[in-house]
């Protein structure tokens, strides 16, 4: 080459200035503390601007609250907590014209990493799983208190206020949390490790993409604060323009989550596409990875719609626009249909990965290639395009184009045939295999079981006349935890039951994996079955009375849920304690799996994952071919041929 | 850990990562028009449905628009900085790098007035948010359409400060829309998806200049 | 990696006898689960047969929950006998391959193939019910298409306002009712409509259930067919007292009914008086309760 930039661009030099990612040990190194700071001043000075600007308004004047202040206090707070973590750096240095910046600064071995905004998508993967945990821990502490509340038939805990506003934010932060569950620990940690790829595409998307996610946390549970929201996670507009304050959190939380499944998406499309190893064809790409894109193309096409529509209900709230509002020319339907046509891509958006996680981790512990490879990925990207044509069946009963509703009914039945790949898909590769059951088996078959009485309900549910009963009721919110907290939080935790070894380096316990497992699957159905019952039995969502002969039952599954939480707080202790405390090393490649990931030089994985770009040379599920090449030009170790799980 | 040494194809990483730069230049562009695309989409889909509805006859009771005059005004700069952007392109390919910046920083301007006009013409409307549909839906317009044009000239002016610090370097070669260098085929690619892009863009302005004036 | 060791006994076996014994054990398994979801289960299933529609609704239910049994059993049975058959046993090599089965043409166009005659069976089963019984007891928005053969029905409006259902009945002189009696065997269209927010009526025996759309009339469609009490609840979020909006109702005799009616009709004239003209939609203006709309000509309050 004439001309040697590697100094400039910083490619392969280690000694590149690195950008947007300091990891200067200076006391004002840019981490979550500055970020912080930077958002507190942030909100502050978006307030006041805020109060300049609209105390003056009639509606703001006459109501004492005023959405402006506190629309502008979150995007300032936004733009100074991104200053604050340094994240700006980058992109205004950008603006005096230097080239794009592919080097990774070498980080140091401590905790500190993880608190900065960093470009390892490793990094990142570890920040997004234990937010993610944090995300799932707090909505699911909330749900327990629901639950309380329902022991009894009439309100005793909490007022009907504090009740609802709890049944929102419970809603609101789960369904922010489930779409990044697994793309953001796993997707961003594993798919370039299994594409043999030494970096991601956007590393700075992906880092600004969980940079969002604290954000919008605090933003939405700061709601809770301030009268909270009384909407619930759709937030039914005019429902949702009656609001106090409070609303402009969802609004804010949720729009910021938004654009953080969006940078994150981008990454990741552009990063399978781009950056597989040579020989990593897309007949040998693991099934997350098309999961993952199914994923990434489903959320780029779908979340501007549901910005659109928080943009929309905010102008309403604060600019005194009138779009959703009937007697000015504007009409309550366009937020039910902006917030479905994102809303129900996005229901699949949480299913799909969790699929991925199934498809890849199956035959491993079941010693055979994945049945019907073309099937499973199909399955995906059917689920992904099907699932833009159905958001109206969650409208059935609104009295909105009552005409479609044949249509969307069958839109909607049909999507059980890509479903029904998932489960012949599984079924097929468990024929004549050698099965072991594991903890992650377990949770992976767990998934199947769970989602079967997911999927099966679906058919009520999409049933026009069936949904005249069960719409709106107890047995609808039975059937979509069936499908999310049975299915993508199962796969969740199988996956870092799976993939913590290799994250971590230590290898955690199989027999508290089973007794988490057991604990919870029988706890979860112990939990949710009866809600169909309730639910057919006439029970309301998000009602704080219910009839009375209904106590039995919610007291039944109140109690379970509490042993839920108790199993799920077991998990908290045991992988903590075994993090931190009994640390057992993992052996190499402990569940003897080819797949790509296994195959870095330690575990956890450098920092540059591979010491040279692995070529590929098969596919990763040639677990029963004898004559199968390795599936690539690095050798796996495997001199302590000990799998975990099995007994010797 | 060992490696099979034998078979093993000379990978060379700088260009395996170089092109992976490139796909990912490419597939980075088109994805900001697939999310403008349905951003705008979701916005084009309230003006239709609100409009269809019609609740109450208070669409636009009376014919009222924003202001023709400025909304030409802004559709005419930014198809001029299409065009010129484009102009600026072919130059580019010639090897005129010179020309390809004097095009796209009068591109760059006129893009950033016709945001500015845009944020200005909101605050002139002769009607309030509230009044009726139209009114509403555009308000709603204005500034997204004005945010993702700051967006794209943001992307532009990365490629001007780009183009001036490397030409220099790269002037033996051809300069930066000949030089085979991975540095110039990168800021080429990106310079392409940014023109992509930026059609786009022009083409949007068309549709919504019908939506919100010409209908 | 070392070189894969393959269980040969996997591959080894016939096919045939493991699919008879799944699929014997299975076909006698869901005949049993299927009779008794049927006979057993279904009389009970909700949300009764208090109207033609909600008879309806318990069929599609008790339909749809049998022929959900084979599926349920069949996926379970699969497993189950996988799991049991194929582990790896103490004292296998654990990595040893399985059968090197990568797809069956056979087995997977059969399950495309009966997967979307299924799928295709429900939807069109799921239309033919919807259709026929008039919406099935659904909202049907302003202007129904499926509507019942006679013309001559009980209109009942229903007003859903933050947190309570009232009735009007444009029958009996607009008169406006807090409780709601409906007559037996009699076709009743309810229009329900909402003052505020998004509210749902849910009349959970009659099989009814609708959207209340501020400023929209969402008709559905009932025929009474036994006397008895129901129940009517908001299924959809609307604010604090949600949870607390609900009231009861009547099916009672036609001649109680009409005693029920006039008696109201004549209690309340002096009440109807003073209400907004019957409509389909009410729009609250500022300067008074239902009626008009918005017109910042005649509105002293609007400062728009």
């Amino acid at each position: 080459m004439a001309i040697d930039f590697s100094k400039e661009t910083g490619i392969g030099s280690s000694g590149g200035a690195p950008s947007g990612s300091s990891t200067g040990s200076g006391k004002f190194s840019p981490s979550v503390i500055t970020g912080i700071i930077g958002g507190g001043v942030g909100y502050l000075f978006g307030h006041w601007l805020g109060n300049a600007i609209a105390s003056g308004y009639q509606q703001v004047s006459g109501s004492g609250s005023n959405d402006v202040a506190t629309l502008l206090g979150y995007l300032f707070a936004t733009v100074g907590w991104f200053i604050g973590l340094g994240a700006l750096n980058y992109p205004l240095k950008k603006m005096l014209g230097i080239d794009p910046d592919f080097s990774e600064p070498e980080l140091g071995k401590g905790m500190s990493k993880y608190f900065k905004y960093t470009v390892d998508h490793k990094i990142v993967g570890v920040q997004y799983l234990f937010g993610m945990l944090v995300y799932f821990f707090t909505a699911g502490l909330l749900a327990l208190a629901i639950r309380t509340e329902l022991l009894s038939p009439t309100t005793h805990l909490w007022g009907p206020d504090t009740y609802i506003e709890i049944v929102g934010e419970h809603g609101t932060m789960m369904m922010m949390m489930m779409t990044s569950v697994i793309l953001g620990p796993f997707g961003n940690y594993m798919i370039p490790l299994m594409i043999g790829s030494k970096r991601v595409a956007f590393p700075r998307l992906e880092a600004m993409s969980f940079w969002f996610t604290p954000l919008s946390y605090f933003i939405l549970l700061s709601a809770l604060w301030q009268g909270g929201f009384q909407s619930g996670w759709t937030s039914y507009a005019p429902l949702s323009l009656q609001q106090g304050v409070g609303q402009d959190a969802y609004i804010f939380g949720f729009g910021l989550q938004g654009l953080s499944m969006v940078c994150a998406s981008t990454n990741i499309v552009a990063t399978i596409i781009n950056y597989r190893a040579p020989g990593m064809t897309w007949s040998r790409l693991p099934i997350l990875g098309w999961s993952m894109i199914s994923l990434g193309f489903t959320m780029i096409l779908s979340i501007p719609v549901l910005i659109d529509g928080l943009y929309v209900l905010a102008l309403d709230r604060s600019a005194q626009t009138a779009m959703l509002y009937d007697a000015h020319g504007g009409s309550s339907f366009l937020w039910e249909n902006l917030f479905w046509f994102f809303g129900h891509p996005e229901v699949y958006l949480l299913a799909i990965p969790g699929f991925g996680v199934v498809a890849e981790i199956i035959p491993v512990f079941a010693r055979k290639p994945v049945f019907g490879y073309k099937t499973s990925a199909a399955g995906m990207i059917g689920l992904a395009i099907l699932s833009f044509f159905v958001w109206q069946h969650h409208l059935f009963q609104s009295g909105m184009n009552p005409d479609m509703r044949p249509l969307f009914m069958l839109t909607t039945e049909l999507i059980s045939i890509p479903t029904g790949f998932i489960y012949l898909v599984g079924m097929g590769t468990l024929w004549k295999a050698r099965i072991r059951l594991t903890g992650p088996m377990l949770f992976m078959l767990g998934v199947y079981f769970n989602f079967l009485f997911g999927g099966l309900t679906g058919v009520y549910v999409s049933d026009v006349p069936i949904n005249v009963t069960v719409h709106g009721s107890f047995f609808v919110m039975a059937h979509f935890h069936y499908t999310i907290m049975g299915g993508v939080i199962f796969a969740f935790f199988g996956a870092i039951y799976y993939w913590t070894p290799l994250v971590t380096g230590y290898q955690l316990s199989e027999k508290l994996a089973k007794i988490h497992f057991w604990s919870m699957i029988i706890a979860f159905n112990s939990t949710f079955l009866p809600l169909f019952a309730v639910g057919l039995l006439g029970q309301p969502r998000r009602v704080f009375e219910y009839a009375h002969r209904l106590q039995h039952l919610n007291q039944w599954v109140s109690i379970s849920s509490y042993v839920l939480g108790l199993s799920l707080m077991f998990f908290v202790v045991t992988f903590i304690w075994q993090l931190a405390v009994t640390r057992k090393p993992a052996v190499r490649n402990p569940w003897g799996s080819r797949s790509l990931e296994w195959a870095v030089d330690s575990y956890p994985p450098p920092q540059h994952n591979f010491r040279q770009v692995p070529v590929v040379l098969a596919g990763p599920y040639e677990y029963a071919d004898p004559d199968a090449l390795p599936i690539a030009d690095i050798v796996m170790e495997n001199k302590d041929r000990a799998p975990v799980g099995v007994d010797r | 850990m060992s490696e099979i040494t034998e078979e093993r194809p000379v990978v060379d990483e700088e260009q395996l990562y170089h092109e992976a730069a490139l796909g990912s230049n490419w597939w980075g562009a088109r994805i900001a028009i697939a999310l403008s695309l349905t951003l705008f989409g979701g916005i084009a889909f309230a003006y239709f449905y609100l409009r269809s509805l019609n609740s109450h006859g208070l669409w636009d009771p009376h014919g009222q628009t924003a202001s023709t005059l400025m909304g030409s005004m802004i559709l005419a700069l930014i198809l001029l900085s299409a065009i010129v952007s484009g102009y600026g392109n072919l130059k580019l390919k010639k090897g005129l790098t010179l020309d390809w910046q004097v095009a796209n920083i009068f591109s760059l301007l006129a893009g950033v007035f016709a945001a500015g006009f845009q944020i200005w013409e909101l605050t002139r409307i002769n009607f309030y948010p509230g009044a009726f549909g139209y009114a509403g839906v555009y308000v709603a317009f204005a500034p997204v359409y004005s945010g993702v044009i700051l967006l794209g000239m943001y992307w532009l002016e990365t490629l001007i400060a780009r183009s001036f610090r490397s030409n220099a370097a790269l002037a033996s070669d051809g300069g930066l829309g000949l030089s085979r260098s991975m540095k110039a085929e990168n800021f080429r690619s990106a310079n392409e998806g940014f023109s992509y892009f930026w059609n786009f863009m022009a083409f949007a302005s068309i549709v919504f200049f019908v939506m919100f004036y010409v209908l | 990696m070392s070189k894969v060791v393959l269980d040969e006994s996997r591959s080894d076996e016939s096919t045939k006898g493991h699919i008879s014994k799944i699929l014997i054990s299975w076909a006698v398994a869901s005949i049993i689960g299927m009779s008794l979801v049927w006979f057993v289960l279904g009389p009970h299933l909700p949300p009764g047969t208090m109207t033609d529609q909600a008879a309806g609704q318990q069929f599609d239910i008790k339909f749809v929950s049998t022929l959900a049994v084979p599926v349920l059993f069949f996926v379970w049975f699969f497993f189950g006998y996988s799991i049991m058959k194929w582990r790896v046993r103490p004292g296998e090599d654990p990595l040893a391959g399985g059968a090197n089965i990568r797809g069956n043409s056979k087995a997977q166009g059969t399950w495309y193939i009966l997967t979307t005659v299924i799928v295709l069976g429900m939807a069109v089963y799921g239309t033919y019910f919807l259709v026929v019984p008039a919406g099935a007891g659904g909202g049907e928005g302003a202007s129904p298409i499926w509507t019942p053969a006679t013309k001559n029905m009980l209109q009942v409006q229903v007003i859903a306002q933050q947190w309570r259902f009232t009735y009007r009945w444009p029958q009996f002189g607009g008169m406006e009712t807090t409780s709601l009696e409906l007559p037996l065997n009699t076709e009743i269209q309810f229009n329900v409509t909402s003052l505020d927010v998004i509210h749902d009526f849910w009349a959970y025996q009659l099989g009814v259930k609708a959207d209340a759309n501020p400023d929209y009339n969402n008709i559905a469609f009932a025929k009474t067919q036994q006397t008895g009490r129901f129940v009517v609840r908001c299924d959809e979020l609307c604010g604090i007292w949600h949870g607390a909006m609900y009231n009861y109702g009547n099916v009672v005799s036609q001649s109680q009914f009409q005693t029920w009616a006039t008696n109201m009709e004549k209690q309340n004239a002096a009440v109807t008086k003073l209400l907004p003209k019957y409509a389909t939609t009410y729009t609250p203006s500022y300067s008074g309760a239902g009626g008009g709309y918005y017109n910042t000509a005649t509105d002293p309050n609007a400062s728009l």
